[in-house]
């Protein structure tokens, strides 16, 4: 299988915290959701995909090339969403759009134009005039209109409303329809990664929690539930990656190697965890 | 093909799609060689991962409901559908063997058990 | 690289047009600054086009968005240096359009006018202080822009005049020297000037291009 992006070696020390000798791969071909608490580094991890950040250590390839030499080859070949407003605030959307155009070779306007009737964006609007969500729909339909092989989005839901948020997941899921084209996109709303994401990159305190597909996350973990008392007459306290108790139970995620029902018996509950309960009951773990 | 799933229930997505796709062969609704969707446009329609719906696809062919020839899809298999059919019977009577236990040690009759089924099975299915 | 000039003039052209109202106001109709040869106003006009354009590359994240496109740093870092050629010349070029414009109604005599000398050195100044500029410019982005070119005209400034007090109390007379360069007829020696500008112009781009290389956007 191949890699769209492969950090190897990488190390970076960006104020109050350190990305720590990353080495892992992002698979081509697919939609990889970045999750982790706010400040674990996910922004410095993308920008450090966009060559924006320059590592102290190691370094990003993107589709199997380096930035030392292939930095406009690279380039060209992703459209990249952040988190924050970047464009000439003062322009119109169409005088906007004229500039990014222009940077890029395949820019295909019959694609951009679709995109800017199906979100219903004004072209004679001025940029600072746009809401927070149409602005990320520009930026969206710019960063799509060159038809990259990687799109690299930093937060893209948040601050979206809930109709626009699905919007974006369908465009995505279509967008990888073909199977060449690769999608990595960090997001606090792990509800949108549940659903669509195949592989998860978990960061945590700048170092990589989890690096794999979405299914084998979820499926390494289970979720007990039950009796306090219970707890305290087992004694398997210690067998909780983190948990969590009030006056009328408690709730706690267990690795699945170390849960089997002969121990656990029929007093607890079991489920299926979802992405939130791994990143809460995950969030101290050593 | 009608599927659909539930991100609340609880069931891992891929074993609800899974479920769906065999009840429909063994109910018959999926013909022997039909074509299922590809993989990426069954993810698209449903909103959900690839690696999900590759999983889902990849147990079925172990069960051998389906077979994958590569370069043309995923097709619904033949010959497996009576055999598949027989398991299920077979467990259907174990568990209708173990209801009669039941019912015996609550003191009903075969002919009062009879009648439970009828009246549930009216109210289910009609 | 041709596409970032492109895009420098794209997000100004109002500023252009205001520019060019302005010079034609206030140097032809109003007839403020008299007696000043025209290469003032085009001076003023083209430093308001070059740091207007360096200023909103750096407001809003514009940075980072350019360093995304398909670019390289320094592709980035030379179309700064290259603009301040394209914006000069844009601003002179309209400004002798003025000039030809107002000559249609107006006696030949009564306009300002381009001569060699002025013309030099206005470029000479501007070469210099952007030799200065820009490598403060990329080395601390948009924490200062918005005021980068006040701070960079008062210094230089208090660091000349300083200068030139210190060598008149020292008994070298710089002032008159100064006052030979400005008002030389001696083009060769403007030139040797305008050759030590462009120099110093080359050495900032190098600092500017190492400096930007490094940085994290």
């Amino acid at each position: 299988m191949m890699n769209v992006i492969e950090f190897r070696q990488f190390s970076k020390r960006n104020g109050a915290f350190t990305l720590q000798n990353l080495n892992f791969p992002i698979q081509s071909g697919y939609i990889t959701g970045l999750i982790g608490p706010n400040g674990s580094g996910k922004t410095t991890m993308i920008r450090s995909i966009m060559n924006l950040i320059r590592p102290d250590f190691g370094e990003v390839l993107v589709f199997d090339q380096s930035y030392h030499n292939q930095e406009r080859d690279i380039k060209r070949r992703i459209g990249f969403v952040y988190d924050e407003d970047f464009f000439y605030n003062h322009l119109t959307v169409n005088e906007m759009k004229k500039i990014v155009s222009s940077f890029y070779p395949t820019w295909n306007e019959s694609v951009f134009r679709k995109y800017l009737d199906d979100f219903q964006l004004p072209s004679r609007r001025k940029i600072r005039d746009l809401s927070k969500g149409m602005k990320t729909k520009f930026a969206l339909a710019t960063a799509l209109a060159h038809e990259p092989d990687l799109l690299i989005m930093d937060e893209p839901t948040s601050g979206l409303d809930p109709v626009f948020r699905r919007e974006v997941l369908s465009i995505l899921s279509e967008y990888i329809q073909e199977g060449t084209r690769s999608v990595l996109f960090s997001t606090h709303i792990s509800t949108d990664l549940e659903r669509i994401a195949d592989y998860i990159v978990y960061i945590r305190n700048g170092q990589l929690k989890y690096c794999g597909s979405k299914e084998d996350l979820i499926d390494s973990y289970v979720l007990v539930k039950g009796p306090i008392e219970w707890l305290r007459l087992n004694r398997l306290e210690n067998t909780f990656s983190g948990k969590q108790q009030n006056a009328l139970g408690f709730e706690g995620l267990i690795a699945k190697e170390s849960y089997s029902e002969d121990v656990f018996g029929n007093q607890v509950t079991v489920e299926m965890p979802s992405l939130d309960d791994i990143l809460f009951y995950t969030r101290e773990e050593k | 093909m009608h599927l659909s799933v539930s991100l609340t229930s609880g069931e891992p997505i891929y074993l609800q799609i899974k479920e769906q796709i065999k009840n429909q062969i063994l109910t018959g609704q999926l013909h022997e060689g039909e074509l299922l969707p590809s993989i990426r446009n069954l993810a698209q329609n449903l909103k959900i991962s690839v690696i999900t719906t590759k999983r889902a696809y990849d147990e079925l062919e172990q069960d051998g409901l389906v077979t994958s020839v590569s370069g043309k899809g995923t097709f619904v298999s033949g010959g497996n559908k009576e055999s598949i059919r027989e398991i299920k019977y077979r467990a259907l009577e174990d568990q209708v063997r173990l209801t009669i236990k039941e019912s015996r040690s609550i003191g009903l009759t075969k002919r009062e058990f009879l009648n439970l089924v009828t009246i549930l099975y009216g109210e289910e299915n009609e | 690289m041709v596409q970032l000039l492109v895009k420098d003039i794209r997000i100004q052209m109002k500023f252009i047009a205001l520019g060019f109202v302005f010079v034609g106001f206030f140097f032809f109709i109003l007839g403020a600054f008299e007696g000043l040869p025209l290469s003032v106003p085009a001076a003023i006009f083209s430093h308001f086009l070059i740091v207007v354009a360096s200023k909103s590359d750096e407001k809003n994240n514009n940075s980072r968005m350019l360093a995304s496109f398909p670019l390289r740093r320094s592709d980035i870092v030379t179309a700064k240096y290259v603009g301040i050629v394209m914006f000069m010349g844009i601003s002179f070029l309209l400004t002798l359009l003025w000039s030809w414009l107002a000559g249609i109604v107006l006696p030949a005599q009564e306009l300002p006018w381009f001569s060699t000398q002025s013309t030099i050195l206005t470029i000479l100044i501007l070469f210099v202080f952007y030799a200065i500029y820009f490598p403060l410019f990329f080395a601390t982005g948009s924490r200062l822009v918005q005021v980068l070119d006040l701070i960079v005209i008062f210094s230089v400034g208090g660091v000349g005049l300083l200068a030139i007090r210190i060598l008149e109390w020292t008994n070298v007379s710089i002032g008159s020297s100064l006052r030979i360069l400005l008002h030389s007829n001696n083009i060769s020696d403007l030139l040797w000037a305008l050759g030590i500008g462009l120099i110093l112009l080359l050495l900032s781009w190098c600092i500017s291009m190492s400096v930007y290389k490094t940085r994290n956007l």
